[in-house]
């Protein structure tokens, strides 16, 4: 089940902290909500894929090298609040939400685009729109620009909503997953698939069998 | 010495040692290209430093195990030679630091400054320009050598933690010194035969460094003080930690805090320098000093009371490890009445109870001040972690909490000024 905004705003002030969504800051609530979500703002800070100095990303490497190709690979821009981060046509950038949200456990979350910015060609995630019950942190936007102007993107400006659904109470709520890699972030981050356990199998395959 | 000192003092120096490793990690892609063995010899010597503490375990333990009553002077005898060693060490490999890329003043500093030292009063000073120094190096620095800029320092160690950043304000505090015509009324009136006499040790820098402590306490506020505390902390005996607990300050209005944290302050700086005997500043110098300072930073620009009692509320919301950049007008106890007592209405309408969910921003002053309260308060917890972990797991753990608390207030600084622009025009 999909909350409607007297639901969301019911869980926004529940007096039981295990209850509760947080979302802060909630600037004008009133221009924020629509009848099954709630409009959140970008962030200052966003990362850039660098083409110039990285062939590509060997998966097969050692983490922490894998992690520094990732480092060498993204360049992090930071604007300041009256300043707009330029996305060009075709362009893929990484940032994140201003606000700070936490979803409850009993509750799973989707962030969306707003249509007045489909419109102009902004599209907000690739795939990763889904946010885990007991998520808490800055939610990372994966931002591209589908259409053929240059789109000036300005910190707080209302580019996404989030909606939440009822689930049952899950004991696996994402900071307690296993192998986690954004928990609690809340500036922009960048991919960690290098700590996904399958890499370090395909290694110790390749090792062990001499597959290369 | 007071075993709370002597905890407060052992945090800071692991907080020192997990910064270092932190900024290592930070430049670690840079480092790793241009100068690989320097990038190893770096960490090789933070893991020795922190291995080197941990040496002291079983001493470091006996901290805990019999609460803070009573003195620590047997274990700070066996402590004090390895604290010393080991500050030295690392400011001294601080140095390097310094030049290493991308290490650089993070622009929530520029926001904080911003903060303290508002344009109208700032507007004949010139421009503030920070810069990373090496850790101890942080306050030579002579703050008006160029013209129209006032140069302020910061040590490298400190460049994340928006705690570290409320010594700031002593490069506009050595402007006021030099120009500020009341300033020198009053100097000259503190040196005064009388008084002079009632004080022996009372020289002209003395005077200048209680007039510099004075006007960044209006400033800035308690984090000032815990701040200089930090500092000294390597350097002085326990003098400052008579007036550490949180709980001695609550009770005390702002002209209080500031007038017995000067006090303090006086007599650690007289004790540092070995003084015999300390005198205790004069009630009505210290009333003086204030009334002068007051009317030197206006209400407006200074910390005051209002900001304390948000800074305390936000506390919570950094143990519950969540933004604290804005609070709500109204608390959400009274949203939900509203909301529950009109909901079955025919003419109800969400907008009532959703305005009154609307936010308003917080000063990276009282985001700074709510984080040194809470470091207060957190500080031994984190240090009974390190000391009940194997190692590197205890300092990893450490390390992971500072990591995400200095994100969490540099996040809430910039996002406090984001909200303050969109709030412009309605």
């Amino acid at each position: 089940m999909i909350l409607n905004e007297a639901q969301i705003l019911e869980r926004l002030v529940d007096p039981d902290p295990e209850r509760r969504i947080i979302i802060t800051p909630l600037l004008k609530p009133e221009e924020q909500f629509g009848p099954t979500s709630v409009d959140l703002r970008l962030g200052t800070d966003f990362q850039v894929m660098r083409r110039t100095n990285i062939t590509h990303l060997d998966l097969l490497k050692e983490p922490e090298e894998l992690s520094r190709d990732v480092q060498r690979h993204m360049e992090r821009v930071k604007v300041k609040p009256t300043e707009p981060f330029i996305l060009h046509p075709g362009e893929f950038a990484l940032a994140s939400t201003l606000e700070f949200v936490k979803v409850p456990l009993d509750l799973a979350a989707r962030l969306e685009g707003r249509s007045t910015w489909g419109r102009l060609g902004l599209q907000i995630h690739a795939t990763a729109g889904f946010v885990d019950p007991g998520f808490r942190g800055a939610l990372t936007f994966e931002l591209s620009n589908v259409s053929n102007i240059p789109l000036p993107l300005y910190p707080g400006v209302r580019i996404s909503q989030i909606c939440f659904f009822l689930s049952s109470t899950t004991h696996l709520p994402y900071g307690k997953k296993r192998f986690t890699k954004y928990s609690g972030k809340t500036t922009t981050a960048s991919s960690a698939f290098f700590k996904d356990p399958e890499y370090a199998r395909i290694r110790e395959a390749l090792k062990q069998h001499s597959y290369r | 010495m007071q075993k709370t000192f002597l905890k407060f003092i052992i945090f800071e120096l692991v907080e020192r040692i997990v910064r270092f490793r932190l900024l290592l990690s930070e430049c670690d892609d840079s480092l790793q290209k241009s100068a690989p063995v320097l990038n190893q010899s770096l960490r090789a010597e933070v893991h020795a430093l922190e291995e080197r503490l941990l040496s002291q375990k079983a001493l470091l333990n006996k901290l805990f195990s019999e609460g803070n009553a009573g003195s620590g002077k047997q274990t700070a005898i066996g402590l004090e030679p390895l604290i010393a060693e080991i500050h030295a060490h690392l400011s001294q490999i601080s140095r390097v630091l310094v030049h290493l890329k991308p290490l650089e003043v993070e622009p929530e500093t520029l926001l904080f400054l911003k903060d303290i030292l508002a344009p109208d009063l700032v507007k004949d000073a010139g421009e503030q320009s920070v810069f990373l120094a090496p850790e101890g190096e942080q306050n030579t620095l002579e703050h008006h050598l160029l013209p129209n800029v006032l140069l302020d320092t910061l040590s490298v160690l400190q460049k994340n933690n928006p705690l570290g950043w409320a010594g700031l304000a002593r490069g506009f505090g050595c402007y006021l010194l030099a120009n500020a015509s009341s300033l020198e009324a009053l100097k000259l009136d503190l040196l005064k035969s009388e008084k002079k006499k009632a004080l022996a040790g009372l020289t002209q820098p003395l005077i200048d460094n209680l007039l510099l402590h004075a006007i960044s306490l209006r400033l800035i506020g308690p984090a000032y003080y815990f701040h200089s505390l930090s500092e000294a902390v390597f350097n002085l005996d326990d003098a400052f930690l008579s007036f550490i607990e949180p709980a001695l300050f609550y009770g005390l209005n702002h002209q209080n805090f500031t007038h017995k944290s000067l006090v303090i302050m006086h007599e650690a700086c007289e004790r540092s320098k070995n003084l015999p005997d300390v005198d205790s500043l004069p009630e009505d110098m210290l009333a003086q000093i204030y009334r002068v300072i007051e009317k030197l930073i206006p209400t407006k620009a200074a910390f005051q009371e209002k900001h304390m009692e948000r800074a305390i509320q936000l506390q919570e919301r950094l143990s519950q490890g969540v933004m604290l950049s804005s609070s709500p007008v109204y608390p959400v106890g009274e949203v939900a009445d509203v909301l529950e007592s009109t909901r079955e209405l025919d003419d109800f309408s969400i907008y009532g109870p959703l305005s009154m969910l609307t936010e308003y921003p917080h000063t990276p002053r009282e985001i700074v001040n709510a984080g040194w309260l809470h470091k207060i308060e957190r500080g031994p917890v984190w240090l009974y972690t390190i000391l009940n972990e194997s190692h590197p797991e205890g300092f990893s753990k450490v390390s992971d909490l500072l990591g995400y608390q200095d994100h969490l207030l540099r996040k809430s600084i910039e996002v406090s000024e984001v909200h303050r622009v969109l709030l412009c025009g309605g």
